[in-house]
């Protein structure tokens, strides 16, 4: 994970600037889409949307998944560049990252757990949009729930509210 | 020339599954990542124009991509200085 991450930072760096940040699509997506009572989420957007939180943005992509690297003779690479853009922040995608690893393996997490691995990987990490980041992946296993293992949606369900609650208390 | 399809990595990226393929090529001991779009996902395929633009190979590693439809990719990361746009061709846009 963290080899992935710094393939993602590289990647970043390369031409970052300082503008507003921009929610994850899949936030907003998840909030058009489900069923569920979002109350902390649909709050955290509104928020986002009326108290834009300046940052420093750059290349990335929008589902930085473990599985989207592979790793050969030791150097780890970015292969799947389909939702490649300009406009990323580097924490929030340290947050989606970390949160995959955890669904992935429907381990126990929690906002201080994630919180912990993220900062040993990055120290300088922001930690409310690192949180963002995380929301936006257990944001999209609620958007693909038709194909997704019921028993990872049942997790991300439980889970969205929680951090978009501490998300929302950490950024205001 | 070994082309292995890496299925698993397939299965797990649900939201892709419908959109490509990927493969691992490899020759002389050369491995390349081989993406195979299979149907008319311009976005996408602007998107790795794109990143194969602003982004040195060294991070995105060696990739081959084409279509055997209506888009065609002929880019090829060989460890070598970022290709240009021109190395694209036939490209439907």
């Amino acid at each position: 994970m963290a080899q992935s991450f710094e393939v993602l930072r590289k990647i970043n760096v390369l031409n970052s600037y300082n503008r507003t940040y921009p929610i994850p699509r899949y936030i907003t997506e998840v909030l058009r889409t489900s069923n569920a009572n979002l109350i902390w989420l649909s709050k955290l957007n509104k928020k986002l949307l009326s108290n834009p939180i300046q940052t420093i943005i750059g290349f990335g992509i929008e589902d930085p998944a473990l599985s989207n690297f592979v790793e050969n003779n030791g150097e780890t690479h970015l292969i799947d560049l389909d939702n490649f853009n300009i406009n990323y922040n580097l924490d929030s995608m340290l947050g989606f990252l970390i949160a995959d690893s955890h669904i992935e393996n429907i381990s126990s997490i929690t906002t201080e757990n994630l919180v912990a691995n993220a900062l040993s990987i990055y120290s300088h990490a922001n930690v409310g949009l690192m949180l963002c980041g995380a929301i936006g992946r257990l944001a999209v296993v609620i958007i693909d729930k038709e194909i997704e293992d019921p028993a990872k949606v049942v997790y991300a369900e439980k889970l969205l509210e929680e951090f978009s609650q501490q998300t929302y208390e950490i950024l205001y | 020339m070994t082309l292995t399809r890496l299925d698993d990595r397939e299965q797990r990226s649900g939201r892709s599954f419908f959109r490509k393929k990927v493969f691992l090529k490899e020759i002389d001991n050369v491995k390349s990542i081989v993406i195979e779009f299979h149907s008319n996902y311009e976005t996408i395929y602007k998107n790795y124009l794109r990143a194969f633009e602003l982004i040195p190979p060294t991070y995105i590693g060696k990739m081959y991509t084409h279509d055997n439809t209506a888009l065609t990719i002929e880019a090829e990361y060989l460890g070598q200085p970022l290709p240009p746009r021109s190395r694209c061709n036939g490209a439907v846009v």
